[in-house]
């Protein structure tokens, strides 16, 4: 059985915060921290490439989990924020941290749901073709197509990468599997010449389908809400994490949000919250509910089981 | 049927910090402090109970509870 050994992050130490662009914006400190409750977001440094993020995120997988390059056999870099049209973000890590010929590298061009829609894709590809250990990349930093001057974006979205190690010796395995996309809202978070949110429109989506959508992953794992220790959703802002809890009926300390000092890092949402999960020992959660949802529209969901 | 008091408990409900009875019906909402995220929820609420989706040109017009209820009522 495969699934998650270990997951290594990477968050730029550049911050800007949102109180200083209070006055830029016309919000105030309620706005801030009880709204989008992000006080300040991570930028990369212009120099850095999509690529160097996971570069970064990998160093820090390789001080957590001990493994070599050479048992790579498989690394997925999921962004919609590529170092280059083309080739893909893949093989220009690949090359950066010296894999071998014989490992297996392509991106996957997601958003939010692309870590939990990446697990799926890396497991089935492992387990297809008898891999043991592989590297699922999230990197999508949107300060690359941000307008600095766009409240709707620009207060929101942060820079970060993770590096998740699948191998066939886990401490967390994933059920069922849930997927979605609503072609026809593909405008509603787009990038023309940058970036473009109606946040209404992502609001409403969020609010109505992931609901939704949690009810059919647990129906789909035979588990009921209360089996659940702790629902990692996506990382949109602290409001629409508030909107899920009180629709939802959760309770509020089975539902982190994490993202108040680097803000909304897209698909790396998710595994920078369950980095953190790993690395406290006195965190004891056996089942986890992952959702990813955002652009496309595009949305999944999962279990994770603590294996030890 | 959608009564001031009903749009002031919503409101007051999603935003949470202002209180129902302090909202008054003519006076701009975002000068009472509702925040247009409170609004995008507060318009969701109404298209699943009342049945009626407001554009997005319309919901900025409907900036005060009496503006909300004529125009939901009118709707619905």
């Amino acid at each position: 059985m495969i699934g998650i050994e270990a997951i290594g992050k990477y968050l730029p130490e550049r911050l800007i915060s949102n109180f200083d662009r209070k006055e830029e914006f016309g919000i105030d400190d309620n706005f801030i921290t009880d709204k989008i409750g992000i006080q300040s977001v991570t930028r990369k440094n212009e120099d850095e490439e999509t690529s160097d993020l996971c570069v970064k995120a990998y160093h820090d997988l390789i001080s957590k989990a001990t493994f070599e390059p050479e048992e790579i056999e498989i690394i997925v870099v999921v962004t919609q924020n590529p170092d280059y049209n083309l080739p893909h973000t893949a093989a220009v890590v690949h090359k950066k941290i010296g894999l071998p010929e014989s490992v297996a590298s392509f991106d996957i061009s997601l958003g939010c749901s692309g870590f939990v829609y990446g697990l799926s894709a890396i497991q089935a590809f492992m387990v297809a073709n008898g891999m043991k250990k592989g590297i699922l990349f999230t990197a999508d930093p949107y300060s690359k197509v941000i307008d600095p001057t766009d409240k709707n974006t620009s207060l929101l979205f942060g820079d970060a990468a993770a590096a998740t190690l699948i191998t066939n010796s886990p401490k967390y395995v994933t059920g069922k599997f849930t997927f979605g996309t609503i072609g026809e809202g593909y405008e509603e978070l787009i990038c023309t010449k940058s970036l473009y949110m109606n946040g209404r429109s992502i609001f409403n989506f969020a609010a109505k389908y992931v609901p939704k959508d949690v009810a059919k992953v647990l129906d789909q794992n035979n588990l009921s809400i209360d089996e659940i220790d702790s629902f990692v959703f996506h990382q949109g802002s602290k409001y629409i994490c508030d909107t899920l809890i009180r629709r939802l009926k959760l309770d509020k300390n089975k539902v982190p949000f994490d993202a108040t000092y680097y803000g909304n890092t897209v698909s790396s949402s998710i595994p920078l919250i369950l980095e953190k999960q790993m690395n406290d020992i006195d965190n004891k959660d056996s089942n986890l509910l992952l959702c990813g949802f955002g652009v496309g529209l595009s949305w999944s969901s999962t279990i994770l089981k603590r294996t030890k | 049927m959608l009564t001031a008091d009903k749009v002031k408990e919503m409101l007051a409900s999603i935003n949470g910090q202002v209180n129902a009875s302090d909202l008054k019906n003519d006076s701009n909402l975002t000068d009472q402090g509702i925040e247009s995220l409170d609004t995008f929820d507060f318009f969701l609420q109404v298209e699943e109970d009342f049945g009626v989706t407001v554009s997005d040109d319309k919901m900025e017009d409907l900036n005060t509870v009496n503006k909300i209820v004529e125009y939901v009522n009118s709707e619905s």
